[in-house]
């Protein structure tokens, strides 16, 4: 081109918004991003928006539809009942959080600020309960401290069926969870500190209350709304064990399942949803100000040998390592045991499912298809998604309003989601409804209910990943799906296949969310765990829970060993001379 | 091709014309009526403190990030509302963004994949790649085999295989150790030269921009407060926020007295042509650099003779720093920059007395807004 043809620059806008311009020079990727955006969107709105409205709409209907205005409610509240399981709830709640925080800040302790031995063993043994059905330790309970227990004795009278037995196989299902989080508040800490009040000669106890504590109470905050909120919302112990003691989770599991009274549910449902919501409010509010107070350069800290507290710390973490393994040991000795408590010769007579129930090992098999595909369809919808949310380039807003969606299924127990998805998707005006009572309904219910945990486990992923590879990308007119397959997804495979198991052996052990979903076809193993206790199998129910925990380790070990060849490759990455 | 800027025939058009661009976060203008023309061949530098908007104003040019309002002509086509796909640049940002799972080579044919070409003709260019910023032999490492300096390259490489009509570079400096910077500006200048591909650099470090650049964009706050020849920034700030930006300077603030003269403390300084805009009475600082401070040959220098006392003297190796005053004026302290050389032949040293000249072709002098020194 030659100087000659070329116009002058005017500088004068063309007609038309900014915004319609660019519209027209979009390309071909920009849609293919927008439709991936919208699409996901819409699928969180027709999967956990829409459900959650049907359930909210139910609450206020009687059983033929008919709008009730507040009737249902004013029932609920008037029912002695009912109304005394929330004293229920919140009891079991806060005990099992200080218990539960007070044990697991202790072991975090041991874990971060001393020197005991086997830590890395500790560590390992504190996820075992990830592996297992929240139903298992109620069902080891009952085998040692139910009426035929081993050592009922040591309840000195008081019965395991109602709180106490909640309580105590609560600490045991959500310690790994509170453990987690008590681990990063004490890692995260800085030296300094520690130095300073060295060189000033402040005693130990001193120490603890003016540095450790403080420098770890968000962490300890967020540890505690943690608990709180899985010990409120989950089903499976006080089913197996709660005996005549009401709490609301089951409550909606009888009005539903029981008693066929949906709105009555719907409203249950919904005093659920509370201290849920309240509880998720709570964490985001602290997580936001510990991220501020990370965000400064801290030197580590790394204990000292200090020999009475090291060996204190080794007998404590101990005593909690047994208690960890005995519960899990009780059910696979219960469920080897030819006939609890009088003949405990080996024998594998309870692992024969289907002779006790015509879909026993079916129902294995459903749950490891199920697991498969929440695992697969979950990792890729919430790789685009977080991938969507972190790395797009326009579509500001959109990103926006799906980032939020995607943090709100935190904030939904999963009976609430599950009652949720009966009630939208049983009605057969709904074109959605041909999912209804088949293997898909409970992948996505799954994947949905699991969303927000895996989306931020990929957000944080991603945003390690530098932010300027798309503007390269854009320079060098390479699209963005296809930097996204060739770069991202490489760098990201350790956070998939975290992201995948954690589905998998979440879908494996959830019963709360697939309870009301399943139909005989599609029954679930956990579910059959559920019914075989209901029904007094207990020994097949632990069998059934045995195979769980099998095959979620299975999948936790071949995890690991992905990680550790994902490792090897990475570093060819990183070394000096390759 | 002329590139001077200031003398553009009227038959040569720019090879990029900025017209009017702002850009707003929210409430916040980031660039305010940006308007520049950027010449074919040129490096051209966008020099400023950080968050003054260079980054902006080179993302808005690149269209990853679009302006508010205004126009931007590439070659006579308006781009403003284009992608950055359907522009044609090259860019090298300060985190180098190589591709830690992809080899040097692949870093650098990643663009060239996607153009269809054969894969013997895609090794080849890479092979020449490599060989011009002399990297033979590292194609099979990962980047982070790679020497801070060898990833600048590398990207360097990879922003220009596709051999773009325009090369945009964010800091890509300023993550180096100074030696290896200094070793690369050179080794980037000249490689710029024999290409003669259009440039635009952002930096903050103004020897950088000075050793470099053909002409140098200084901005302040989302605005442009001159463009010029790395000479004429240097030697004619057209206010006293480039005069401090650029360089040492000795700023004197006085007051407009009668004859052209500022009173300065207890000094008188004649402005010669410098002070025609300002009348009497107006605050004014008058500016000069330490090392225009005349000593040898006063007998030459009609005005703006001082007695005056070295107060302080610092020894910086090559040259000497001495605070001069007189009589301990606080009001008129005098920076001025001294060779080893002279510093001998007139004895300086702390409380020596020595008459300076402060020569009225090498002062400035601006209104005093109190704006824009020492930042
Ligand atoms: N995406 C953004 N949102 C809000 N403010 C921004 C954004 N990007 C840059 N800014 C602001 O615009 C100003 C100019 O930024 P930038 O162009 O990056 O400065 P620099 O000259 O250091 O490159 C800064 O004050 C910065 O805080
Ligand atoms: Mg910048």
């Amino acid at each position: 081109m030659t100087a000659l043809d070329i116009p002058a620059a005017t500088g004068i806008e063309p007609p038309g918004s900014p915004a319609m311009r660019r519209l027209r020079h979009l390309k071909a990727e920009s849609w293919i991003m927008l439709a991936g955006i919208v699409a996901i969107l819409v699928a969180l709105i027709a999967f956990m928006a829409l459900p959650l409205y049907a359930l909210l709409k139910k609450s206020v209907e009687d059983d033929k539809g008919a709008f009730v205005g507040l009737a249902n409610f004013q029932e609920y509240f008037t029912s002695a009942g009912l109304v005394q399981s929330i004293g229920n709830s919140l009891t079991i709640a806060l005990l099992t959080m200080v218990i539960a925080c007070v044990l697991a800040f202790a072991f975090a302790y041991g874990l971060t600020r001393t020197c005991m031995p086997f830590k890395r063993v500790f560590r390992a043994i504190a996820t075992i309960p990830i592996l297992a059905p929240s139903l298992l330790p109620a069902i080891s309970l009952i085998y040692l401290f139910g009426n035929q227990g081993l050592i009922k004795g040591l309840l000195f009278g008081e019965t395991i069926y109602g709180p106490i037995g909640i309580m105590i196989g609560m600490v045991f299902y959500i310690f790994p969870h509170v453990l987690m989080i008590m681990v990063t508040a004490l890692s995260t800490t800085d030296a300094r500190l520690y130095e300073a009040a060295d060189a000033l000669g402040t005693k130990p106890v001193r120490v603890f209350f003016t540095i450790t504590l403080p420098g770890a109470i968000y962490g300890i905050v967020s540890a505690a709304v943690i608990a709180f909120t899985l010990t409120i919302t989950d089903f499976g112990v006080p089913k197996v064990i709660g005996g005549q003691y009401n709490v609301l989770a089951t409550d909606i599991y009888k009005q539903v399942v029981g008693q066929q009274n949906f709105s009555m549910g719907a409203v249950v449902g919904l005093v659920l949803l509370m201290p849920a919501l309240f509880s998720f409010i709570i964490d985001r509010h602290v997580q936001k100000k510990q991220v501020a107070l990370l965000s400064a350069r801290a030197v580590p800290y790394h204990p000292k040998p200090h020999k009475t507290r090291d060996m204190a710390f080794l007998g404590y973490c101990t005593v909690m390592a047994m208690f960890l393994i005995g519960i899990l040991g009780t059910a696979a000795f219960g469920s080897f045991a030819k006939f609890w408590p009088y003949d405990l010769s080996f024998s594998l007579i309870h692992y024969d499912f289907d002779a006790v129930d015509p879909n026993g090992w079916s129902s294995f098999y459903n749950s490891l298809r199920m697991a498969a595909l929440t695992a697969v369809i979950g990792v890729v919808i919430i790789f685009l998604g977080a991938y969507f949310v972190e790395k797009g380039q326009s579509f500001v807003r959109l990103r926006g309003i799906f980032h939020m969606l995607a943090m709100m299924p935190m904030a939904v127990p999963g009976l609430v989601l599950g009652l949720a998805y009966v009630f939208f998707f049983s009605v057969p005006e709904n074109p959605l409804s041909i999912i209804y009572a088949t293997l898909p309904i409970l992948v996505v219910c799954t994947v949905v209910h699991f969303y927000t945990v895996s989306h931020l486990t990929m957000l944080t992923a991603l945003k390690q990943i530098d932010k300027e590879f798309e503007s390269v990308s854009a320079s060098l007119k390479v699209p963005f799906y296809k930097t996204m397959l060739r770069v991202h997804v490489p760098i990201c495979l350790p956070a998939v296949s975290e992201v995948m198991m954690y589905l998998f052996v979440n879908a494996m052990t959830t019963v709360s969310a697939v309870v009301f979903l399943y139909s005989p076809d599609t029954k679930l193993a956990a579910i059959t765990v559920l019914n075989l206790d209901d029904v007094g199998d207990q020994a097949e129910a632990a069998a059934m829970a045995m195979i769980i925990v099998a095959t979620s380790f299975t999948v936790r070990m071949l995890h690991a060993f992905l990680m550790k060849s994902l490792n090897a490759r990475h570093s060819a990455w990183r070394t000096r001379s390759a | 091709m002329a590139r001077d800027g200031n003398s553009k025939s009227a038959s040569e058009r720019a090879f990029l014309e900025i017209r009017d661009v702002t850009k707003k976060f929210g409430d916040f203008t980031a660039l305010k009526d940006i308007t520049l023309d950027i010449i074919d061949g040129e490096l051209i530098c966008f020099l400023g403190p950080s968050g003054c908007g260079k980054t902006t104003l080179l993302r808005a040019i690149a269209g990853l990030d679009f302006q508010t309002s205004g126009r931007i002509y590439q070659n006579g086509r308006d781009i403003s509302d284009v992608p950055p796909a359907d522009r044609d640049f090259g860019i090298v940002f300060q985190s180098y963004a190589l591709f830690p799972n992809l080899t040097v080579a692949k870093n650098i044919a990643y663009g060239l994949v996607n153009r269809r070409m054969g894969r013997k003709a895609i090794t080849e260019r890479v092979e020449e790649l490599l060989e011009l910023v002399g990297l033979q032999g590292s194609g099979s490492k990962y980047p982070a085999a790679l020497s801070g300096g060898q990833q600048q390259r590398v990207a360097l490489a990879r922003a220009l295989a596709t051999s773009p009509g325009m090369l945009l570079l964010d800091e890509p400096l300023s993550a180096l150790d100074a030696k290896v910077r200094e070793h690369l500006r050179h080794e980037m200048k000249d490689l710029q030269r024999r290409l003669g591909i259009t440039t635009v650099m952002v930096t903050h470090d103004q020897e950088e921009a000075l050793s470099m650049a053909d002409r140098i964009v200084v901005m302040n706050h989302g605005i442009i407060e001159q463009v010029g020849t790395p000479m004429e920034i240097y030697r004619n700030p057209t206010s006293a926020y480039v005069a401090d930006f650029i360089g040492s300077m000795n700023f004197l603030h006085g007051r407009m007295g009668t004859g052209g003269r500022v009173q300065v403390g207890r000094l008188k300084i004649a402005l010669d042509g410098a002070g025609t805009e300002f009348t009497k009475g107006d605050d004014v600082v008058v500016c000069i650099r330490p090392e225009d401070v005349a000593v040898r040959e006063l007998e030459q220098v009609r005005s703006n003779k001082y007695a005056m006392s070295v107060r302080e003297v610092e020894f910086l190796g090559s040259f000497c720093r001495a605070i001069l005053d007189v009589d301990g004026d606080k009001n008129a302290e005098l920076i001025a920059d001294f060779s080893i050389n002279l510093m001998r032949d007139f004895d300086l040293k702390r409380g020596a007395k020595l008459k300076v000249a402060l020569p009225t072709e090498r002062l400035q002098a601006f209104r005093d807004d109190k704006r824009g020194e020492h930042i």
